[in-house]
């Protein structure tokens, strides 16, 4: 914090007065400007628009498991097996496809550049080159699952996966395969983008923590995926050719697969957590008109997570034939994972404190964040635990829990980080009373949905079943209910979102009175972004309740 | 597009004057020396993902060979150590054919890349040729999982109570390694002879040092991994208990 | 670009040190190290590559970051690998839930049916 306390207040960068340049939607309209691009801002879109629909696809699915459990007997779906594929289809398709690349690829990609002053990523073609591997795996994912189906669950458990499914897993493991290879690619663009493209001034600790994060993330991204990769090429070897590497008849050990997947997918969680963990830590500032508090912590509790995740995956795995001494040691790591995550949300709480805070869309996401997350944080501290797991392994405990983390969290900050950067990714404002609306929506329509399946988990309903005892009625229909409200609050955005197209660009450079760098260019931003390199002088976080308003939107005092 | 690419594939264009000058510059640059370490840094963080992409296999290989040491050492005794010591310096002469070819890169030195990556290549093919010979050995003995995989009578009779199961292991953990060192040779060579073919057309700018450079650090890559494999798959000690 | 040029002799000399190496490993097979054979042969080929890392590969002179990113390769690795044989190597270690698990289709059950009081004692090897 001291960079900031002595450093003057200088120019950043001039405002932007060059009507003559167009911004970057306007530099083509073909078919071919947009799908040979390599502006990142533009593949960022690509992404948007890409994951957008895999978000409804999966959505779908979700949608058709809910109808299912609404009764005890089976009767929307033709029989288990439909329901297994639609869960199967459920997982892959939202964590391969739409969670582990969401904030990353579209946030990310977008923000990253004009955070720290560059033009571009440091390898424009290869982030090209990332969404069209991420187009292919998603088409033969897509293919696989809903033509073919697959129900072996995202998780491709041996030796069911590769003795017993007769379902296409081998396709469904490539474009696992294939999607890995596509985040590693943005992952490495990422890490060298930071490391050797900042503008001149921005040293690590004047970075703004959306950075800090993406940058963690990439790490996990580089050294997880590649093992995940591998373990998928070994099921699909031991399916093709019935080799038997996980088969115990053939000398095999299935928990051998279980740790090879979690060393990746449990890391993964944090793939998807951290980028919005990013995103709140510039919405929060921003709209409680205050510094970020603990601006280091914060940095250093992104590196933290990315670290200790690597070292808790055997909680994945308490009640398979891991040893008992392995589960205690994974146990009493996974605790040490909540300390970099209560220091976030306890830093984030705490720069709200005092602060103007100003309830508009982004923010309202915000707070609904910090909530959910918190509860399904403290859910996973339970489930770490190895006693209770035992009592909470494969129930809906398990299924509310990482919910909470996975939509709570990470869609609740992505929905938030777009509705913040729609304005300049766009050139246009939505509407704020129906983006409020959508806030409201999605988070009462969540807690109805996933808080019911902590009781039902904990009276003993296990996951993955199509069936249940009459008994545990009440609480699923409540469960099915909240899905159609959080339906209603996903497709609320989309709508008025798209609506706002159809206005001329109306947004200000700087609609919400923020500080980062990519608000000192116009909305949308012209292609190279800044037209000229800026100099940073400050950190990331300059906010106070009197000194940052202006009149027209920019900050004005920031510049001379 | 066009500011990004360094440089036409237009015949035409090939061989202008700047092959020898400062390398072409992309916009999101600002010199070309940020240009040559991005390069760099991207190689080695790839090269990172692929250190863990054979370490979930080292790590398989790892758990099975401590649960089973006997079955491992007494299927390893079929490998041709002489074989695969001959491969080894086979694929360590290629890396000196290689740094000497970033070498010449470095000095701008065409004739000289162009001699010292085409050497590359064919120390990469002669290795292929070498795992070739391996392996048809392999298939007339019976030892490819999948493709009639017998264990050796002689070999059950030394140890009666082996785990049958875990001995084929050894040989699918084999096969899967070093065929998915292989596949990452046969892109190393494809790599080095592209970029003989386009050193020699003068295609780069600056000479491609960046580029050779970058390949360079990929092929030694491979053969760091050989280094590895090498005495996990062929030298489990002759004196191994069982 | 102004960049480290290596000269020839020294790339030479490093290939030969390679090669004294390999045959060290190779010799080292046929010695009776006993138990120490796995880790003398991982040192050597370790040596090898940091070599060829160091000289080969430039790291030596290059980005420092890079040389973090070679070293945190290894030690995620390393992670993998420990936590890995954690399991392994542990399994057994305790009396608990795991004695009732089915392995292979069998059923088995702890020797002492007074197991329940046995928590946290090591079986007999």
């Amino acid at each position: 914090m001291s960079t900031i306390a002595v450093e003057p207040r200088q120019a950043i960068q001039p405002p932007d007065d060059h009507p003559e340049e167009v911004s970057y939607l306007a530099a083509g309209h073909t078919v071919r400007s947009w799908l040979l691009t390599v502006d990142h801002k533009r593949i960022a879109l690509l992404y948007l628009v890409s994951i957008t629909v895999m978000f409804f696809i999966g959505g779908f699915a979700a949608v058709i498991m809910r109808l299912e459990l609404a009764t005890p007997q089976g009767d929307v779906l033709w029989s288990a097996d439909g329901y297994n594929r639609a869960f199967t289809l459920h997982g892959i398709v939202m964590i391969f496809f739409f969670l582990v690349p969401s904030i990353p690829a579209t946030l990310g990609n977008f923000l990253i550049p004009m955070m720290i002053g560059a033009k571009d990523l440091a390898f424009p073609r290869i982030n090209l080159l990332s969404w069209y591997l991420y187009i292919m795996a998603g088409a033969l994912a897509l293919v696989v699952l809903i033509f073919g189906g697959v129900d072996t669950g995202w998780t491709f458990y041996t030796p069911f996966s590769t003795m017993f499914s007769n379902t296409m897993v081998v396709p469904a493991a490539m474009a696992g395969f294939i999607a890995g290879f596509s985040s590693i690619l943005t992952g490495l663009n990422f890490i060298v983008t930071v490391h050797t493209m900042r503008a001149p001034g921005l040293t690590w600790f004047r970075l703004p923590l959306f950075v800090w994060s993406m940058y963690a993330t990439s790490l996990v991204v580089i050294l997880g995926t590649p093992v995940l990769a591998i373990a998928l090429a070994l099921i699909s070897v031991e399916r093709l050719f019935h080799v038997g590497i996980f088969d115990p008849a053939l000398g095999g050990d299935p928990v051998l697969f279980q740790h090879l997947f979690w060393f990746y997918s449990h890391p993964a969680v944090y793939i998807m957590i951290l980028p919005s963990m990013a995103v709140m830590s510039e919405i929060i500032p921003c709209f409680a008109r205050r510094p970020i508090f603990g601006y280091r912590m914060i940095a250093y509790s992104s590196i933290a997570i990315a670290a200790i995740g690597f070292i808790v995956w055997g909680h994945h795995m308490f009640v398979s034939s891991q040893s008992m001494y392995a589960g205690m040691v994974f146990s009493m790591l996974s605790f040490l994972v909540a300390i970099p995550s209560a220091i976030k949300a306890f830093n984030w709480t705490l720069t709200m404190y005092k602060g103007s805070v100003r309830l508009e869309t982004p923010m309202l996401y915000a707070l609904g964040f910090i909530g959910l997350f918190t509860i399904g944080g403290l859910t996973g501290l339970m489930l770490s635990t190895m006693s209770t797991d035992m009592h909470f392994h494969d129930t809906y405990f398990v299924v509310a829990h990482f919910h909470y983390i996975m939509v709570g969290g990470a869609v609740m900050g992505y929905l938030g980080g777009i509705h913040f950067w729609w304005p300049k990714m766009s050139g246009r404002m939505y509407n704020e009373l129906l983006g409020k609306l959508s806030a409201l929506t999605v988070f009462i329509g969540f807690n109805l949905t996933f808080f019911p399946q902590f009781v039902l988990g904990n009276l003993g309903m296990p996951r993955r079943y199509y069936e249940y005892v009459s008994e545990f009625q009440f609480l699923n229909v409540m469960s099915s209910a909240g899905a159609s409200i959080l339906a209603v609050g996903y497709i609320l955005p989309l709508f008025y979102m798209l609506l706002s197209l159809r206005n001329p660009p109306n947004a200000p450079a700087n609609p919400w009175r923020a500080t980062g760098l990519e608000w000192q260019t116009a909305s949308p931003p012209p292609t190279h972004n800044f037209h000229k390199t800026p100099v940073v002088t400050r950190g990331p976080y300059e906010y106070s309740p009197e000194g940052a308003e202006a009149i027209d939107g920019n900050l004005n005092t920031a510049f001379e | 597009m066009e500011t990004l690419t360094p440089r036409s594939s237009n015949p035409a264009h090939v061989g202008r004057s700047n092959y020898d000058e400062e390398p072409i510059l992309g916009v999101q640059f600002d010199d070309v020396e940020q240009q040559h370490e991005s390069s760099i840094m991207g190689m080695w963080l790839f090269l990172s993902t692929e250190i863990m992409f054979f370490g979930g296999l080292i790590g398989a290989y790892t758990i099975y060979r401590f649960m089973s040491p006997g079955e491992f050492a007494l299927a390893s005794h079929h490998q041709n150590v002489p074989l695969g010591a001959f491969n080894t310096v086979v694929l360590l002469a290629s890396s000196l054919t290689m740094a000497l070819g970033v070498r010449a890169a470095q000095l701008h030195d065409h004739r000289a890349i162009v001699r010292w990556l085409i050497l590359t290549a064919i120390f990469g093919t002669m290795f292929l040729g070498v795992k070739a010979i391996e392996y048809t050995t392999d298939y007339r003995e019976h030892l490819i999982p999948a493709m009639g995989f017998q264990v050796p009578a002689e070999d059950l009779e030394k140890m009666p109570d082996m785990n049958v199961g875990r001995y084929q292991m050894y040989y699918v953990l084999y096969f899967f390694m070093t065929g998915l060192h292989a596949i990452h040779l046969i892109i190393g060579i494809g790599l080095v002879l592209v970029m003989a073919y386009l050193s020699w057309r003068h295609w780069f700018s600056g000479a491609g040092e960046t580029q050779i450079d970058v390949t360079g650090l990929y092929w030694h890559f491979i053969d760091i991994v050989w280094v590895f494999l090498y005495p996990l798959l062929y030298l489990i000690s002759a004196h191994a208990s069982s | 670009m102004k960049h480290h040029v290596m000269p020839i002799r020294t790339n030479v000399e490093i290939f030969i040190i390679l090669l004294v190496l390999l045959f060290a490993t190779i010799g080292a097979n046929f010695m009776p190290l006993g138990v120490l054979h796995f880790p003398v042969a991982m040192l050597f080929a370790t040596i090898k590559a940091v070599l060829i890392f160091m000289f080969f590969m430039h790291l030596k002179y290059s980005h420092r970051y890079n040389k973090v990113v070679v070293v945190a390769s290894f030690l995620f690795l390393g992670i993998l690998l420990v936590f890995f044989m954690n399991d392994y190597v542990s399994r057994g270690w305790f009396r608990g839930y795991t004695d009732y698990l089915p392995v292979s289709g069998v059923a088995t059950r702890p020797t002492e049916s007074t197991s329940t009081g046995a928590h946290l004692t090591r079986p007999e090897a």
